[in-house]
């Protein structure tokens, strides 16, 4: 399990980004971190992953203070345009020694990306594939998803929400923030409903539907218009 | 150990195109300079014997003596001083093209496992390295130039070799010596972790604090060495020699901060 | 699929799956989509294609050995039971539906007896 606790940032006495943020990521689920836009949604992702100094809290896998076990597919590209898709997966098997490099030839194959296609010369949705297979392949327990469906067309938004039902989601707790609720709502197990820096929230979808008949979408709109 | 080499690789084999133009054209336009000295000396040596009707050893002391290899290679000084502006810049771009360029590669520099003082040691490594291989390529060329030099002019046009006039910079470049090279990639690798300091900094503070932040920084460095100095001239109570070891202790000691500091920062307060 | 999200997920799947056992798409006996499949097939989460499953095997309505494709049961009792359950659902849902119009009983049976038997014809023209 992935815990994170008192999350707290501040850019000066009244603005504060982050306010006592916990929860935690269950594995072998799909946890959904929601907000309107600017609420600190990637802040919050990014500051699990260090890549971002946060005033106080604490990030724990299964009770150790590590990053190894978790992987961020973040919302823009990260590798070098120079570079290949085959030389940035080289690239990454080279720094990661739990790489797995069938995993990501499989997904290159998926997604019909070929090893020699330059990064630069990508589509904004071939850049997402490349992040999120690059994400998958690391091989990590725990992976965080920064908008992975934000500005996609259609088919390639279809492409990437296949994955979610595919067996490379076994084993692994996920994290995702996303606008974009419909396409996902029934892959959900969680949400954690986020305003201001601060967790108002926290459901079970299926719960919500089972006790009370209510969709994520009925939970967002109960949520964020009192 | 296997990170930091990986590293440092890459980051070579980025700027190398764009470090190997640069080289080449300061290598051409230096030669070119000399090659230009030399035929414009014999030139206005041809233009005076013509106009004022001199003889060829009138016309030299007219133009106050033969061309020296310190008057041919004139130019060479504007050459690495753009060279050093370059590398500070290169400093500064090694880590801001990581913010801002096409893809955020900074994400996946800081991510990556193991610590990440690498990243540090290898963008300075890479630095270091370019500057070196400068000073190699100018060495080589200043050979070049000798040869070029003493090709060109005719032996009795030629000065003996009294370069040491020029500059004391200079001298230390021409004359090929060992520890010379030391002094300059001492100087080269405190200056680049300054840069390097200024641009942590900015990236892990906002601006206003950022901008305190490195005054203050510099002000550590300035304030006691102007002191230092105050203090000998009026006490004059250690000689020279060992006011210079105090001078360097201080220089080493900022050293160890600075870099203390940049480590720091990487780790704990930088941020994307 | 398309899912209502209104109504847990994994329940819109189960009946999914009983429906084709009782209608006989999945033939008692036979082996069914491995879990992985269904969760491709269907465009969910493995582990709730994992959650039907068990469920499945806990009404006993399939039969799963180690290494080998689970199978429809072949207690035919069961699929009868299962068969009652989707009838015993649907009318509630339609009594529920139509109850609170407080239409006369033998009304509701006159107009279900006349769209049930305008569905069989259609089907037997087509």
């Amino acid at each position: 399990m992935l815990e994170v606790r008192g999350l707290r940032k501040s850019y000066g006495p009244k603005k504060n980004v982050l306010n006592d943020v916990s929860f935690t990521v269950p594995l072998n689920q799909l946890t959904c971190l929601i907000g309107l836009n600017g609420e600190g949604k990637s802040t919050i992702l990014k500051a699990i992953m260090g890549l971002v100094p946060v005033d106080a809290g604490t990030i724990k896998v299964d009770g150790k203070t590590t990053h190894d076990s978790i992987a961020f597919v973040p919302d823009l590209s990260t590798m070098p345009g120079y570079m290949s898709v085959g030389e940035a997966v080289a690239y990454m098997r080279d720094y990661y020694p739990d790489w797995d490099q069938q995993v990501a030839e499989e997904l290159m194959g998926f997604f019909k990306l070929m090893a020699t296609d330059r990064i630069a010369n990508l589509s904004k949705g071939n850049k997402a594939k490349v992040n999120l297979l690059i994400g998958f392949a690391m091989n990590r327990p725990y992976l965080l998803l920064d908008e992975p469906l934000a500005g996609i067309d259609l088919f390639t938004k279809e492409q990437i929400a296949w994955i979610f039902s595919s067996h490379y989601m076994e084993g692994k707790g996920i994290l995702m923030t996303t606008h974009e609720i419909a396409e996902v709502e029934h892959l959900i197990d969680r949400v954690i409903f986020l305003q201001n820096g601060t967790i108002i929230q926290e459901d079970d979808s299926e719960e919500m539907r089972e006790l009370y008949g209510k969709s994520v979408q009925d939970r967002m709109r109960e949520v964020y218009q009192t | 150990m296997k990170k930091f080499f990986m590293l440092s690789n890459e980051e070579i084999k980025r700027s190398f195109k764009l470090y190997l133009s640069i080289l080449t054209m300061l290598v051409i336009v230096e030669l070119t300079s000399v090659v230009y000295q030399v035929l414009h000396y014999q030139s206005k040596l041809e233009d005076l014997m013509k106009k004022e009707r001199l003889t060829e050893m009138e016309a030299v002391d007219q133009l106050n003596g033969p061309l020296t290899f310190g008057d041919a290679t004139n130019y060479f000084k504007y050459m690495i001083a753009i060279g050093i502006m370059f590398t500070i810049l290169y400093a500064f771009q090694i880590w801001y093209r990581d913010w801002y360029g096409e893809s955020k590669y900074i994400y996946r520099l800081l991510m990556l496992p193991g610590k990440r003082i690498t990243i540090l040691l290898s963008k300075l490594t890479t630095v270091l390295v370019f500057v070196c291989g400068f000073m190699g390529i100018q060495w080589i060329t200043i050979l070049l130039s000798r040869r070029l030099y003493e090709w060109l002019l005719p032996e009795h046009l030629q000065a003996a070799s009294k370069i040491i006039g020029e500059s004391a910079a200079l001298n230390m470049l021409y004359t090929f010596n060992v520890i010379d090279t030391f002094v300059i990639l001492a100087l080269a690798l405190f200056v680049i972790t300054m840069v390097f300091l200024f641009v942590l900094t900015e990236r892990s503070y906002q601006k206003g604090k950022a901008l305190l932040t490195i005054a203050k920084d510099v002000a550590l460095l300035v304030v006691p060495f102007i002191a230092l100095r105050y203090l000998f001239d009026l006490t004059s109570m250690l000689i020279p020699n060992q006011q210079v070891f105090v001078y360097l202790s201080f220089i080493l000691i900022y050293f160890a901060y600075i870099s203390w500091k940049c480590v720091r920062l990487l780790n704990h307060k930088v941020s994307i | 699929m398309h899912f209502d999200q209104r109504t847990p997920i994994y329940l819109q799947v189960l009946y999914w799956f009983k429906k084709r056992i009782v209608m006989g798409e999945f033939k008692r006996g036979e082996s069914i989509p491995s879990r992985r499949a269904l969760a491709n097939e269907l465009k969910i989460h493995p582990n709730t294609a994992q959650k039907v499953y068990k469920e499945l095997e806990d009404q006993r309505l399939i039969t799963t050995d180690r290494n080998v494709p689970s199978k429809v049961t072949l207690d035919q009792s069961i699929i009868d039971r299962v068969r009652i359950e989707l009838l015993e659902n649907a009318v509630k849902q339609f009594v529920e539906s139509i109850y609170a119009i407080q239409i006369p009983l033998e009304e509701v049976i006159i107009n279900f007896e006349k769209e049930y038997n305008i569905r069989k014809r259609s089907e037997l023209d087509a």
